[in-house]
């Protein structure tokens, strides 16, 4: 039997990660490889956590690991410049922003993701990914101007086309 | 424009699911290796059972366990093998790594056996495992690439992975304050800034520099920022009046910040700026590819010393308007003059330099300032064999004949020489000034050196130690005293 631990933590967990590792490796089956080593990597170890926060904490850090892991093997195999599973059609402004921020640095990405989506602060995902909160602070700031120029420019672009 | 709405984020991303199923799929996958960990646990539980019948090991060995859990968590959080460790070398290893040490051979094996780079055979040391660490575990390839600098205010280029090329790009620069006892006051970053120096100014700091490039031919955008003391950013200015616009050194002038550049590698350029970042003035002018060593006062206007390896230096004078005065040069007939640094202190302007024969012909910096020297390490004369086993004992006498190190008093208003001292034997160092607001200058003495015909960053490198001397405000020489300190020296 699998350790009802791990089990819970895989249910509960599972599709967080996944969102994770895809919003950095840009590839549906990519994140699913990831998060599938992430928990193997739990299994081998079953480390022990306080809590289930610190258990989170762990298993998005592993998975950010791994991401940057497989990013840095990815640009010498050098696949397709774009995402390969991007949304052509996009429908509303959710997807348009989610182009936006896939199509951002992954050191933009990454705080952009844990601070929007999993709602971390920005001491928290300082810790996760080793680095200073002015660090966080200083990316989130660039990300969104980023963002906002993208944004920017493809109404300019559509308003020409029309 | 359109309005950044970030909430939205959180809708587009949860629409994003994985292949139905796929909680199952990695629990099916997870239950294989269960079976055989199923027995381990058994082991375990037994070897856990003959510890209880050892009573007082007990305590002893649940901390031993923790510690060797937390090691293997910590392993696997860093991606870091375990498959050649022992169980003891991977507690210790995790001890040197988060207790900062980076002191075991096993750590820099295994840290440094991933990082790109490493050069299999070099010496290993802590600072050089502790790099490689943070270059390892970079998150979007921040890394931190220069030595740890001392001194109040310190400056690290902080790089990233760019995805597209592959390799590591510059980022911005991190500037911190530090007080006594390293703690950092307040760092900020500069963004796409390459800091190449500051001064101190009322109520904060003036750094200038240029944009970060990695060919020769991209363009440098002149970068200039000012920075309050509590570590605010006051203003930042990009300027690119020429392809290459580099600033190069700047003056503190009352409510004026006087910064000077180079402009295509032609032009001296003079921006003017007040306290609240207003452009107030800009003047170039054009002087040819010329080093800008430094700036100061010199009475109502400023010197700049230009330098060329291959027509020496140069001080030009500018009004405050930043209009050209005149041209100095320190020359004599048979000596040559190098400028090594300037300072204003006490309405007396002091230049510190060294001189040397003039050679008969060539450049007149660089190995040319060894001439004599060299003639006579190459020598083949009739015997046809030179001195190229020279000695130190041989060689420090013979660079010792070839230079004398000179200290300039000048008048404040013209930079006309008053009055110069001379150390013999020795290179003219830094300007500087002591608690008590006495001029001190360091000289440079050689103690040991060699020659090295097969290295390509010199022919001749030495030790110098460094001579400190002290000067009253009024210019009354008060003493020498040996700092200790040791500088090299390479030709």
């Amino acid at each position: 039997m699998l350790d009802e631990r791990i089990e819970a933590a895989v249910r509960r967990e599972a599709d967080a990660l996944f969102r994770l590792a895809y919003t950095q490796l840009r590839s549906r089956a990519d994140a699913e490889d990831v998060v599938q080593e992430v928990f193997l990597t739990y299994l081998r170890h079953a480390p022990h956590f306080e809590s289930e926060t610190h258990e989170r904490a762990w298993l998005m850090r592993v998975t950010i690991n791994r991401c940057r892991d497989m990013l840095r093997s990815a640009w010498v195999k050098r696949r397709a410049e774009m995402p390969d599973d991007l949304p052509d059609d996009r429908t509303d402004e959710a997807d348009e922003l989610l182009a936006a921020v896939l199509a951002l640095p992954v050191k933009y990405r990454t705080p952009i993701h844990l601070y929007y989506y999993e709602g971390y602060a920005i001491r928290e995902i300082a810790e996760l990914l080793g680095c200073r909160p002015a660090t966080v602070g200083t990316r989130l700031a660039r990300g969104r101007a980023l963002l906002r120029r993208a944004l920017t420019e493809e109404e300019e672009d559509l308003h020409e086309k029309a | 424009m359109k309005k950044l709405d970030l909430r939205q984020y959180k809708t587009a991303v949860g629409r994003i699911t994985p292949r139905e199923n796929f909680a199952d799929s990695i629990i099916l996958r997870l239950r294989e290796p269960q079976k055989r960990r199923h027995s381990g646990r058994i082991i375990a539980i037994a070897a856990v059972m003959v510890m209880l019948a050892a009573g007082s090991v007990i305590g002893a060995a649940a901390l031993e366990a923790k510690e060797y859990r937390d090691a293997v968590t910590f392993f696997d959080a860093y991606a870091l093998p375990t498959a050649e460790l022992t169980r003891s070398e991977i507690k210790a290893v995790y001890r040197d790594i988060t207790t900062g040490s980076f002191s075991l051979d096993k750590t820099g094996e295994i840290i440094l056996r991933e990082v790109e780079g490493t050069i299999e055979g070099q010496a290993i040391t802590p600072s050089a495992v502790e790099a490689a660490w943070n270059i390892r575990n970079s998150t979007g390839g921040m890394t931190e690439i220069f030595a740890p600098q001392m001194g109040e205010y310190r400056f690290e280029v902080v790089e990233y992975m760019d995805e597209e090329r592959g390799f590591l790009m510059e980022d911005y620069t991190l500037v911190r304050r530090c007080g006594s006892g390293e703690q950092v006051l307040w760092e900020i970053e500069l963004d796409n800034f390459f800091v190449d120096g500051y001064i101190p100014v009322k109520g904060g700091i003036l750094v200038w520099g240029h944009t970060f490039t990695w060919s020769s031919t991209q363009s440098r955008v002149a970068r200039v920022a000012l920075i309050s003391d509590d570590g605010k950013l006051v203003w930042e200015k990009y300027h690119q009046r020429y392809k290459n616009d580099m600033p190069a050194a700047a003056v503190a002038d009352g409510e004026r910040l006087v910064v000077f550049g180079r402009g295509n590698f032609v032009d001296l350029t003079v921006t003017v700026y007040d306290y609240a970042g207003n452009e107030l003035l800009y003047r170039a002018h054009e002087i040819g590819n010329t080093g800008i060593r430094q700036a100061v006062k010199l009475g109502d206007g400023y010197l700049v010393r230009l330098s060329h390896y291959q027509t020496g230096d140069k001080l030009i004078k500018l009004d405050r308007d930043g209009a050209l005065l005149d041209t100095l040069t320190y020359t004599a007939d048979d000596v040559c003059y190098v400028m090594t640094d300037m300072l204003e202190l006490g309405g007396q302007l002091y230049l510190s330099a060294y001189a040397f024969p003039t050679p008969a012909s060539g450049d007149v910096q660089g190995r040319n300032e060894l001439a004599p020297v060299f003639a006579y390490i190459f020598d083949d004369g009739s015997e046809g064999s030179g001195h190229w086993n020279i000695t130190s004992a041989e060689l420090v006498p013979l660079l010792r004949e070839q230079y004398t190190a000179v200290l300039f008093v000048c008048d404040p208003a013209s930079g006309e020489p008053k009055q110069f001292y001379a150390v013999d034997g020795a290179l003219g160092g830094e300007l500087g000034m002591d608690t008590a607001s006495q001029l001190c200058w360091d000289t440079q003495h050689f103690t040991d050196a060699y020659f090295s015909p097969a290295t390509s960053a010199f022919s001749i490198a030495a030790s110098c130690k460094i001579l400190r001397y002290t000067f009253a405000q009024d210019g009354t020489l008060l003493g020498e005293t040996d700092t200790g300190e040791i500088c090299g020296y390479m030709r």
